[in-house]
C-alpha cells in the first residue's frame, strides 16, 4: 500500500487547506489516510465532546507537498534505492528549510491554537491499525513553544517516518508511506497515566484498569517511575482495588524544552494520584469511548488542576491471556508435582545470596534461570553435597520473584553433618505467615544407610579440603576479581565484534560460574559457626548467651559491605578537603556530576585519586544484583555523589559513622565469655573466629560474585544497544524484556536481530512484567501454594507494628520513608528512622546514619538484620506494613528488642 | 698432507667401506681423482641423496609407495603425467641408484631406512624440514655471493608456507611443552595466537583448557585458509576465530589473556620487533601474558645457521634472535617480570614469559588500588 500516491492532492490544493484543526474534519471528508491514525482518532474524540486538548494536523498531502516543493521527493527514492542507512533519509528532511507558503500555513494555525506550548507528534497511516500495535514507533517532541522550534520539531516527525523503529516495524520492504503530524496544546500534567478498558493480562470482566503517576506520561511508559495501580468495575464505577505506591520521581519539563527526571513534592509522594471521585469521572470517559468506537480501548490521559484530558485512544490488540487463573501461577514449580510436594514445599526468596529477593524483570527471571541450569547444581556440590538431585527442582518462579525450594534444599543438605537435621536450615527461613508445627518436608529425609555413609564421608573430605584452602582460596578469588575488572574496565565493548562479544559474554558465563561455586562454601561455612556459635551460647550461657552471637562483632572495618560506607566516607573526605570538588558534587544535577569532574583539572584529579580506586573496590554493587537491569554503582554514581554530598555535610564524624558504641558492645561480649571456664571459653572463642573469618572471607568472595554479574550486564546492554540501533528495542530500557537465552543464541550464530529477538514475544513479556509489578508482592515464606486473590490488603490505620526485634536497642525519631535509594539518599537526615520495604548492601552506607531501621519484609538473618547489628541500630523487621502505615515525618518509637513499631504523632 | 693420506682420513670418518685402496694407490697419477672421489663420497652423495628423498615424500611418492608397492604406470597415474613417463622412470632409477628405492619385477618399493622412516606419517614434520633444507636453505647457501651481486633477495614468496607450517611442527614437542607449562587451565582463558600455521598449537591449548577461547591469525591466506579448515574438522570452529592478518595492522581490543608467537620472530626485521611486541603487549589484558618461542643464535647448530643466513638474505624478517638481546627487546616494549627459559638442555630453543604488568601507555585507570 503506497499511501503517498493514493493521497497526493492536486498541485493546485493551497498550503493552507493541507493543516486542518482537529474536531472539525468529519464535515471536509478527511479520514485517516490524510491525518494518520492518530490525528483522525482524535479528532474523532473531539467531534464526539470528550475532553481532548486543541490541535490541528498537518496532513499527509502537505508532507508530499514539501517533499515536491523541495524536490526532496526524487532525491530520497535515490538514497532509498541506494539501500542506505535510514539516517541519511533523515538528515535530508531535518537539514531541508521547509518552503515559505508552508511555513505561513503552519504558523497560522500555530497562531490560531493561541501560540500556547504544544506537543509534536507524528501521526502515521498505518499506525494504530488494529493488526499491529504500533505503539512509540515515530517520534514526539514534547514541550514546543515558538515558530522556529515548531518548523524544527514537524521535520523531526516527517523525518521519523524513516526512523529504524518504524522500519524494523514495516520490516524494512517497500516504500515508507506518507505522514502527518499532529500539533497539540502540551498538558503540563500534574498526573497521567493509561487506561486499559479491559484487564490487559488478568482478563477478569468488568474490570477498568487505570496506572497513574506523577508528572508526564512518559515516565510510566519507560517504566521510570513507580505508579499507582486502581481498578474500577465498569458498571458501577466505584473502585473495587487500589494500589498507592510511594511516588520518589516523576517526568517532567526541567527548563522549557528539556523533560526529564525530577522528585515528586513531599507532600504528594504517598497520597494517591486519583482520587475517588476523578476516577470515576475518568472511568465514565473511558466507557464512553469504548462505546464510541465499540472495541476495547488503551487510553492515554493526562491531568492538569484537576482536569482531565484524553491523549490518545487506541483499540487493544491483543488478546488477554488468561493468566491468573491457571493452576501454574499458584505455585512456584514449573512444571506440576505431585500433590503432596505442590501442596506442601517450603518455598523463600529469603536472602538467596541477597541478590534476588524483590520483583525481577524478564530479562532477570531468564537469567535467574540460567543460573539455575549451569550453576546452581555446581553450587550445591561445592557445598560438599554428594548427590545434588535435580537442579530443576531446587529453585521455583512465582509472580515474577525467584523463590528458593527450601523442602527440597534441605532434604539434599541432609546429606551435610551440619544440616543432617534438617531444622537447622529450615528454621532460618521461617516467617509469622508459615507454621513450621504443620509442617513436614514433602520430599522426607535423606535415605539412611549405604548412600548415607557415602554422602557423610564424602562431605567430611570436601569440609577439610575446603577449611585448609579456604584462605588462600579467597585470596585468588579477590585476585582474578581485580584481574577481571581491570581488563573489562578497558575494554570498548562498542568496537566488537558480535563473534568477539559472544567470547566475551562466554569467558564472563564461566567466571561467573566459578564465582558462584567458590563463594558458596563461604556463605553456608558462616552460616554453619553460626549455627554452631548459637548452640552452644545457648547451652553453656543460658541467658546470658541469649543474644551474644547477635552481640559478637567480627572486625568491622573487615567486613566488606560495612567497609563500603566507610570508603565512601574516606571519599567524602578527601572531596571536603579540595572545596572546589565539592562544589562540583554539591550544585551539578545528579547526571553530570561525573562529566564536570572529569572536566575539571582538580576535579580530574580527585576522579583519579579518589574516585577511580573506590569504584575498583567496590563500584561493582548495586541492588538486587542478580537483577541484570539495575545498573551498578559504577554504571551510574549518582548514589557515590549523593551519599558523599551527605557524608560531607557538617556535623557528620567518622566515629558517628563506624564507631558507634562498638566498645560498648564488644565490652559485652567479652564480659559474659570470662564467665566460662577456660576450655569452654576457648571452644567459644575459637568458634566466634572461625564465624568471622568465614564471614569476611564470605564478603570478599562475594564481591567476586557481583563482579561477575556486572560483567555479564556489559555484555547484554552492548546488545541491547545494537538492537535499539537496528530499531528492534525502542529504547534501552526494554533490554528489561529481552530473554537471556536469545541474547546468547544471537551473539552465538548468525540470525539477524529482528530474527533473534522477537517483538511480539518482547511485548507479551513487557505485559507479564507490568501485571506482575501491579500485584501485591508474594510472601517471603509460604507453604504449598499462593492464591493472589486470597492475599490480604492491609489496612490503612492503626499506630502501632509489630515485626520482628533484629538488632537491639529502643529509639524514638522522625520516620523517612526511602523506596528510591538513589533519588533520595541527599534527603535523609542523620538519625531519622529509615523505613522502606527491604534493604540489601546497596543500603549501607545508609544505614552508617540512620536512627533506627524498620522493613516491611526481612528476618533475623536478612541485610537489613545484620547490618543494623553492625552499626548497632536498632531494627525492627518483618512489619509487612510499615511503609504504608507510617509516613514520612512522622514520629516513631522503634524498640528492637520486642520488634514493636509505635506512631507517637501522626 | 698428501691425497692419499687425504683419502684415508676421508675413508676413517665415513666408515664406508672404500673397496679397493689399491686403485685409489692406482690413479693417483691425476691429483684431481681422489678429490672428486672423496667429494662424492662425502658430500655429493649425501647431497643427491637428501635431494631425492625431499622431493620424493614433498611429491608424495614415498608416502605413496609406503603404502605397497607401485610399478611406474601407477606412479605416472598418481602424479599426474601422463605425458613423461620415461622421465619419470629415470628419476625414479636415480632413486634405486642412490639406494633409496628398490625395484623388483617393475615394482618400486622403499628400500633405505631414511626414505621408510620418512614416509611415516608421523614424521611429516621431519620431512618437511629436509624439504625445507633442500628448497631454502641450500639456494641461501648457494647464492648468498650472486645475490649479492645481483641485489637480489629472498621475499616471502620465495618460501612455500605450507612447507614451513609443517616443518615447524618438527619443534612441537618443544612448543607443546612450553604451553603445557605456561597456560592457565582453570579459568577462562582468550587466546591470541600471531602466526597459527596449522593451528596445531591453539588446538593444543584448547584442549588444555576446556574453556579457552581464541583468535588464530596467520599472514598468509593460504595458511589462514587451512589452519579455519583444520578448525573445522577438529570440531573447534566454534571456539577459536581464525582469520587473515599482519600483526602491525590488527585492530583489536586489549581483551587476550594470553599472545602467543610460536617460532616467528624472525619474520620481523630486528628494528621492528621493539614495535611489533608493543603491538602485541596492547591486545593483552592488564597482566596478561605473552608467550613467545623460538630457536635463538649462538647454539652451535648448522641448520639454525643457515637459517638465520636465509633471513640476513631476505627483504623481510631478520636474524633469529639472541636470547639477552630479546629479552630486553621485551623490557623496552613495556613488559614486566620477562623471563627466558631452555626445553631441552642442548637445545637452542628458547621460551619467553612475559607480562603486561600495571600500565603505561594508555594512562587510563593506572591508578595503584589497595585490595
Amino acid at each position: 500500500m503506497d499511501t503517498r500516491t493514493a493521497s497526493t492532492p492536486a498541485p493546485a490544493s493551497s498550503p493552507s487547506s493541507l493543516v486542518v484543526v482537529l474536531g472539525r474534519t468529519s464535515a471536509s471528508g478527511a479520514g485517516s489516510e490524510v491525518l494518520g491514525g492518530k490525528a483522525a482518532r482524535l479528532s474523532e474524540l473531539i467531534e464526539a465532546g470528550l475532553p481532548v486538548p486543541p490541535a490541528f494536523c498537518l496532513t499527509t498531502g502537505l508532507f508530499d507537498l514539501f517533499l515536491r516543493e523541495t524536490g526532496l521527493g526524487a532525491e530520497i527514492r535515490a538514497v532509498e534505492a541506494r539501500d542506505a542507512d535510514p539516517g541519511a533519509v533523515r538528515e535530508l528532511i531535518t537539514s531541508r528549510e521547509i518552503p515559505e507558503p508552508l511555513t505561513r500555513a503552519i504558523v497560522a494555525a500555530y497562531e490560531d491554537l493561541g501560540r500556547p506550548r504544544v506537543a509534536v507528534r507524528s501521526s502515521a497511516c498505518r499506525e494504530d491499525s488494529a493488526a499491529q500495535s504500533f505503539a512509540g514507533q515515530h517520534d514526539t517532541v514534547l514541550d514546543v513553544s515558538g515558530d522556529e522550534d515548531l518548523l524544527r520539531a514537524v521535520k523531526v516527525c516527517w523525518a521519523s517516518l524513516w526512523s529504524d523503529r518504524a522500519a524494523a516495524y514495516r520490516d524494512g520492504t517497500g516504500p515508507a508511506g506518507s505522514i502527518a503530524v499532529v500539533v497539540q496544546e502540551m498538558v503540563q500534567a500534574d498526573v497521567s497515566g493509561v487506561l486499559f478498558t479491559v484487564d490487559p493480562v488478568g482478563a477478569r470482566p468488568n474490570r477498568l484498569v487505570v496506572e497513574a503517576c506523577c508528572g508526564l506520561g512518559e515516565g510510566l511508559v519507560s517504566g521510570r517511575v513507580s505508579s499507582d495501580f486502581f481498578v474500577v468495575d465498569d458498571r458501577t464505577l466505584e473502585v473495587v482495588e487500589e494500589h498507592v505506591r510511594y511516588k520518589v520521581t516523576k517526568c517532567a519539563p526541567l527548563t522549557p524544552g528539556r523533560i526529564g527526571m525530577t522528585k515528586v513534592d513531599a507532600a504528594d509522594r504517598d497520597a494517591p494520584c486519583l482520587t475517588r471521585e476523578q476516577l470515576r469521572v475518568l472511568a465514565g470517559l473511558a466507557v464512553r469511548v469504548r462505546s464510541h468506537y465499540g472495541t476495547e480501548q488503551d487510553i492515554e490521559w493526562a491531568m492538569r488542576d484537576g482536569e482531565l484530558h484524553l491523549l490518545q485512544a487506541r483499540p487493544v490488540t491483543t488478546r488477554p491471556s488468561d493468566r491468573a487463573t491457571t493452576d501454574g501461577e499458584r505455585s512456584p514449580y514449573l512444571a506440576r508435582q505431585s500433590d503432596p510436594v505442590q501442596h506442601g514445599t517450603l518455598w523463600s526468596r529469603m536472602d538467596i545470596g541477597e541478590i534476588f529477593v524483590g520483583l525481577m524483570s524478564p530479562l532477570g527471571l531468564s537469567f535467574a534461570q540460567y543460573y539455575q541450569r549451569n550453576v546452581h547444581g555446581d553450587c550445591a556440590a561445592a557445598l560438599g553435597v554428594r548427590d545434588t538431585g535435580d537442579v530443576g527442582l531446587q529453585m521455583g518462579f512465582f509472580q515474577g520473584h525467584v523463590y528458593l525450594n527450601i523442602s527440597y534444599t534441605a532434604y539434599l543438605l541432609g546429606q551435610c553433618l551440619p544440616t543432617r537435621d534438617q531444622r537447622h536450615f529450615t528454621k532460618r527461613f521461617v516467617s509469622e505467615e508459615v507454621d513450621l508445627a504443620a509442617y513436614r518436608n514433602p520430599f522426607g529425609t535423606f535415605p539412611g544407610g549405604v548412600e548415607d555413609l557415602l554422602s557423610t564421608v564424602h562431605w567430611v573430605q570436601a569440609t577439610a579440603t575446603e577449611m585448609l584452602s579456604m584462605k588462600q582460596r579467597a585470596e585468588e578469588m579477590a585476585g582474578s576479581r581485580l584481574y577481571e575488572f581491570d581488563r573489562a574496565r578497558r575494554l570498548d565493548l562498542t568496537r566488537m565484534s558480535r563473534r568477539e562479544l559472544d567470547a566475551e559474554l562466554t569467558r564472563y558465563l564461566g567466571y561467573f560460574h566459578d564465582a558462584h561455586v567458590g563463594y558458596m562454601p563461604y556463605y553456608i561455612n558462616a552460616f554453619g559457626f553460626y549455627g554452631v556459635l548459637t548452640e552452644l551460647c545457648a547451652k553453656w550461657l543460658g541467658a546470658d548467651g541469649d543474644n551474644l552471637q547477635n552481640r559478637i562483632k567480627t572486625d568491622m572495618s573487615s567486613l566488606r559491605t560495612v567497609a563500603s560506607a566507610q570508603e565512601i566516607w574516606g571519599v567524602a573526605q578527601a572531596a571536603k578537603a579540595r572545596p572546589r570538588v565539592l562544589e562540583i558534587i554539591d550544585e551539578a544535577p545528579l547526571d553530570e556530576i561525573e562529566d564536570r569532574l572529569r572536566r575539571d583539572p582538580e576535579g580530574l584529579a580527585f576522579w583519579n585519586t579518589q574516585v577511580e580506586p573506590f569504584l575498583r573496590a567496590n563500584g561493582t554493587r548495586g541492588r538486587q544484583e542478580m537483577e541484570l537491569t539495575h545498573p551498578r554503582w559504577i554504571d551510574d554514581p549518582s548514589y557515590i555523589f549523593q551519599m558523599i554530598r551527605r557524608y560531607a555535610a557538617d556535623g557528620i564524624s567518622v566515629d558517628d559513622l563506624m564507631g558507634r558504641s562498638r566498645a560498648h558492645a564488644e565490652g559485652d561480649g567479652r564480659a559474659v565469655l570470662a564467665k566460662l571456664p577456660l576450655p569452654k571459653r576457648k571452644v567459644l572463642e575459637t568458634v566466634i573466629s572461625m564465624y568471622s573469618l568465614c564471614s569476611e572471607l564470605r564478603e570478599t568472595t562475594r564481591m567476586s560474585m557481583i563482579t561477575s554479574i556486572w560483567l555479564v550486564r556489559n555484555v547484554v546492554y552492548e546488545v541491547g544497544r545494537r538492537l535499539v540501533a537496528e530499531g528492534v528495542l525502542h529504547s534501552l530500557d526494554e533490554v528489561a524484556f529481552l530473554e537471556f537465552e536469545d541474547v546468547r543464541a544471537y551473539l552465538a550464530g548468525d540470525a539477524t536481530e529482528r530474527e533473534a529477538f522477537s517483538r511480539a514475544e518482547l511485548d507479551e513479556r513487557r505485559r507479564l512484567h507490568e501485571y506482575h509489578n501491579r500485584l501485591p508482592e508474594p510472601p517471603l515464606t509460604f507453604v504449598g501454594e499462593h492464591d493472589i486473590t486470597q492475599s490480604v490488603r492491609p489496612a490503612a490505620d492503626g499506630s502501632r507494628l509489630e515485626g520482628l526485634g533484629s538488632s537491639p536497642g529502643r529509639i524514638m525519631g522522625r520516620a523517612r520513608i526511602v523506596e528510591d535509594l538513589v533519588w533520595q539518599a541527599d534527603e535523609f537526615q542523620p538519625g531519622e528512622v529509615l523505613v522502606t520495604r527491604y534493604t540489601d548492601a546497596s543500603w549501607t552506607p545508609l544505614f552508617a546514619i540512620a536512627g533506627a531501621v524498620v522493613t516491611d519484609i526481612g528476618s533475623m538473618l536478612s541485610h537489613s538484620s545484620i547490618v543494623s547489628r553492625e552499626f548497632n541500630v536498632p531494627s525492627v523487621v518483618n512489619t509487612k506494613h510499615a511503609t504504608q502505615r507510617i509516613n514520612t515525618g512522622d514520629l516513631i518509637v522503634v524498640d528492637g528488642d520486642t520488634g514493636v513499631v509505635e506512631v507517637v504523632e501522626g | 698432507m698428501d691425497l692419499l693420506s687425504l683419502a684415508r682420513t676421508v675413508k676413517d670418518r665415513v666408515e664406508a667401506p672404500i673397496t679397493d685402496a689399491l686403485a685409489v694407490a692406482k690413479v693417483v697419477t691425476d691429483p684431481r681423482t681422489p678429490l672428486l672421489l672423496a667429494l662424492s663420497t662425502v658430500v655429493v652423495t649425501p647431497l643427491y641423496r637428501a635431494a631425492f628423498l625431499a622431493s620424493a615424500s614433498g611429491s608424495g611418492v614415498l608416502q605413496c609407495l609406503a603404502v605397497r608397492p607401485c610399478d611406474l604406470d601407477s606412479l605416472v597415474e598418481y602424479l599426474e603425467v601422463p605425458q613423461d613417463r620415461e622421465r619419470l622412470r629415470v628419476w625414479l632409477d636415480t632413486g634405486v641408484r642412490l639406494g633409496e628405492l628398490d625395484v623388483r619385477e617393475g615394482c618400486y618399493r622403499l628400500r633405505s631406512t631414511p626414505a621408510k622412516l620418512l614416509a611415516h606419517a608421523g614424521n611429516d614434520a621431519v620431512a618437511a624440514a629436509l624439504e625445507e633444507i633442500m628448497r631454502f636453505h641450500v639456494p641461501a647457501l648457494l647464492d648468498a655471493p650472486r645475490m649479492l651481486k645481483e641485489g637480489r633477495r629472498f621475499s616471502l614468496g620465495d618460501q612455500d608456507g605450507t612447507v614451513i607450517a609443517r616443518s615447524s611442527l618438527a619443534l612441537q614437542g618443544m612448543v607443546q611443552e612450553a604451553i603445557d607449562r605456561h597456560l592457565e587451565r582453570a579459568t577462562p582463558v582468550r587466546l591470541l595466537e600471531i602466526g597459527c600455521g596449522t593451528g596445531a598449537y591453539v588446538r593444543h591449548a584448547a584442549r588444555l583448557n576446556p574453556r579457552l577461547t581464541a583468535l588464530a591469525v596467520d599472514l598468509q591466506p593460504e595458511v589462514a585458509l587451512r589452519a579455519a579448515a583444520n578448525m573445522a574438522e577438529w570440531g573447534l570452529t566454534g571456539r577459536v576465530e581464525t582469520r587473515q592478518g599482519d600483526l602491525r595492522t590488527l585492530e583489536l581490543q586489549p581483551q587476550f589473556d594470553l599472545v602467543t608467537l610460536h617460532n616467528n620472530i624472525y619474520y620481523f626485521p630486528e628494528a621492528e620487533r621493539v614495535e611489533v611486541l608493543e603491538r602485541a603487549r596492547s591486545f593483552l589484558a592488564p597482566g596478561g601474558r605473552l608467550l613467545l618461542t623460538s630457536s635463538c643464535q649462538g647454539g652451535g647448530n648448522a641448520g639454525l645457521d643457515v637459517l638465520n643466513l636465509w633471513f640476513e638474505y631476505a627483504d623481510f624478517g631478520g636474524p633469529l634472535p639472541r636470547e639477552d638481546e630479546l629479552v630486553a627487546q621485551l623490557e623496552k616494549a613495556g613488559f614486566t617480570d620477562v623471563r627466558a627459559a631452555g626445553i631441552v638442555p642442548t637445545q637452542p630453543f628458547r621460551v619467553f614469559v612475559a607480562t603486561n604488568g600495571a600500565d603505561g601507555a594508555d594512562g587510563t585507570n593506572g591508578t595503584p588500588i589497595q585490595a
